[in-house]
């Protein structure tokens, strides 16, 4: 390892996971290992029922792997922390909070003083300026995964974890999502690890994609993706690296 | 309910109320069954306004009211501080669920009109007996409400408040209870309305005051008048402690206030 390039934040270590007890079974992620950077933004990106989703998960802590380890910072997985926090892709705010509450619940016992100003912070950060007192059911879409993304932020997770976070919104929202999530993981220097069926998206946000394959349940390939930022969804090499992922994405 | 619903509610009693007038106004059905309107509000408004003594139900609502209320509300909080933590806990603890789900089955399947007996034998005729039938009755769709609603408390949220530091305590009061409290409540009302209809059952077996005695007591006079005034009096506060019931729960809790 050279001295420019620094040492791995998340390291996933010869893991596999089956859903079935039963020993013959067909494991879902098979002998798995992957490491990213401190500030890397990483997509997971595979076809549906390939497993992505359940590799996100046991680096949550959600679900414990058949086999092998997940380290953070060098310290085991072993449960759910606020040092990896998940946007889900589907609507997980509390539905009796107000986007305020939402956004302040991860803070507990501090002060309140401390608490509104952090949270007014976020609310501003994510964009949600004026809709604090909203409660999520009146909210569109795109607005609630602002909620969802202020409300981990606020815990400043070592890792941010992304379950196709943006699958459910229209073009439009998607593309606004996508720049703020940059513009966040740019200014925090944000560690990413994001899981999308999407290649435009990958290539869109990604420093690097890995193709999950899932047959044989392991990473199929890794593709670093060195476009320089803002990307031109137009350029030659926008549309070339996208058409390369798709063709991963569809080998048997 | 909005005020702009209540004309629309109102619909159908006015509807009753005119066919009682009608039926009486023709004679279709003899008084001694059936009394007109107007003699049963006159009775009524003897029952509830006039002063002891001046006849043999004058006055008597208050009191009656006091020991009838103080019944259920006992009757119904037992029900409650039992059903509502033994369900959350079943509902999210197999084992719970398993150490539980058989006796509690079985005691269901008694019907509550069967405990009257035993009740009479081991409390004796009065507030006790009243009050555990009424228990005894409320807990089962208390319990099963709260079960269901902690059951179906999808996993996600939990994992929500797992990854944003929350403890199992805080869990439960921060995310379960919250995310159950429609169920919770559909629970506590249904045990409010079983509440009345064990409080009259408990009544009519001797007490000397009470809503129930009161009808009792008048069935053995022929008073069919007021036996009807206390028919439509618990209807009436039956639906006042439901509409209170919930009103206390959305002020008491943001989940209550705030889901539908």
């Amino acid at each position: 390892m050279t001295a420019n390039n620094p040492p791995a934040l998340l390291e996933i270590v010869d893991l596999s996971h089956s859903y079935s007890r039963n020993p013959g079974a067909e494991p879902v992620l098979r002998r798995i290992s992957l490491s990213i950077r401190a500030g890397e933004l990483v997509c997971l990106i595979g076809r549906s029922g390939c497993g992505k989703s359940t590799l996100l998960k046991i680096v949550a802590g959600f679900l414990a792997p058949t086999q092998g380890q997940c380290l953070l910072a060098g310290k085991r997985i072993v449960k759910p922390g606020p040092d990896r926090c998940v946007v889900f892709q589907e609507d997980a705010l509390f539905p009796w909070l107000t986007v305020r509450e939402n956004i302040a619940f991860g803070l507990g016992g501090r002060s309140g003083t401390q608490r509104r100003l952090e949270t007014e912070r976020l609310i501003d950060l994510v964009g949600l300026e004026g809709y604090g007192d909203y409660l999520p059911r009146t909210l569109s879409g795109g607005m609630k995964q602002r909620v969802a993304l202020a409300r981990v932020l606020i815990r400043s997770p070592q890792i941010l974890l992304m379950d196709e976070p943006f699958g459910a919104l229209d073009a439009q929202t998607r593309e606004e999502m996508q720049e703020l999530l940059l513009r966040l993981a740019q200014e925090r220097n944000q560690t990413i690890l994001f899981v999308t069926h999407d290649v435009q998206e990958a290539v869109t946000i990604a420093d690097r994609a890995l193709v999950l394959d899932r047959d044989s349940g392991q990473i199929g390939a890794t593709v670093p993706i060195a476009l320089p930022r803002p990307r031109n969804r137009s350029s030659h090499d926008f549309q070339d690296l996208c058409a390369r992922l798709h063709a991963l994405l569809r080998q048997p | 309910m909005h005020a702009k619903d209540i004309p629309l509610s109102l619909l159908i009693p006015l509807m009753a109320l005119a066919a009682w007038q009608a039926t009486s106004a023709f004679g279709l059905v003899p008084a001694y069954l059936l009394p007109p309107p107007a003699a049963v509000w006159e009775a009524g408004l003897r029952y509830i306004f006039a002063a002891a003594g001046q006849g043999p139900y004058a006055g008597r609502f208050w009191s009656d009211l006091v020991a009838s209320l103080t019944r259920v509300l006992l009757g119904f909080s037992l029900a409650a501080a039992l059903g509502v933590p033994l369900g959350v806990v079943s509902g999210r603890m197999a084992l719970a669920h398993r150490l539980t789900a058989g006796a509690i089955g079985g005691l269901r399947a008694v019907p509550g009109i069967c405990w009257l007996p035993l009740a009479m034998i081991w409390f004796g005729i009065g507030v006790k007996t009243t009050v555990f039938l009424v228990a005894m009755a409320a807990f089962f769709p208390i319990y099963q409400n709260a079960l269901t609603g902690a059951r179906l408390v999808a996993p996600i949220y939990c994992q929500a408040g797992a990854m944003l530091g929350v403890g199992r305590l805080r869990g439960v009061f921060a995310i379960l209870l919250p995310m159950a409290m429609p169920n919770i409540i559909a629970g506590l009302r249904l045990g409010m309305g079983v509440s009345w209809a064990y409080l009259v059952l408990g009544e009519l077996t001797g007490v000397p005051d009470g809503l129930g005695a009161v009808i009792m007591d008048a069935r053995m006079l022929g008073q069919t008048d007021v036996i009807l005034v206390g028919v439509l009096l618990i209807a009436l506060i039956g639906r006042l402690c439901d509409l209170a019931l919930v009103a206390l729960m959305r002020l008491c809790f943001k989940s209550a206030r705030r889901q539908p």
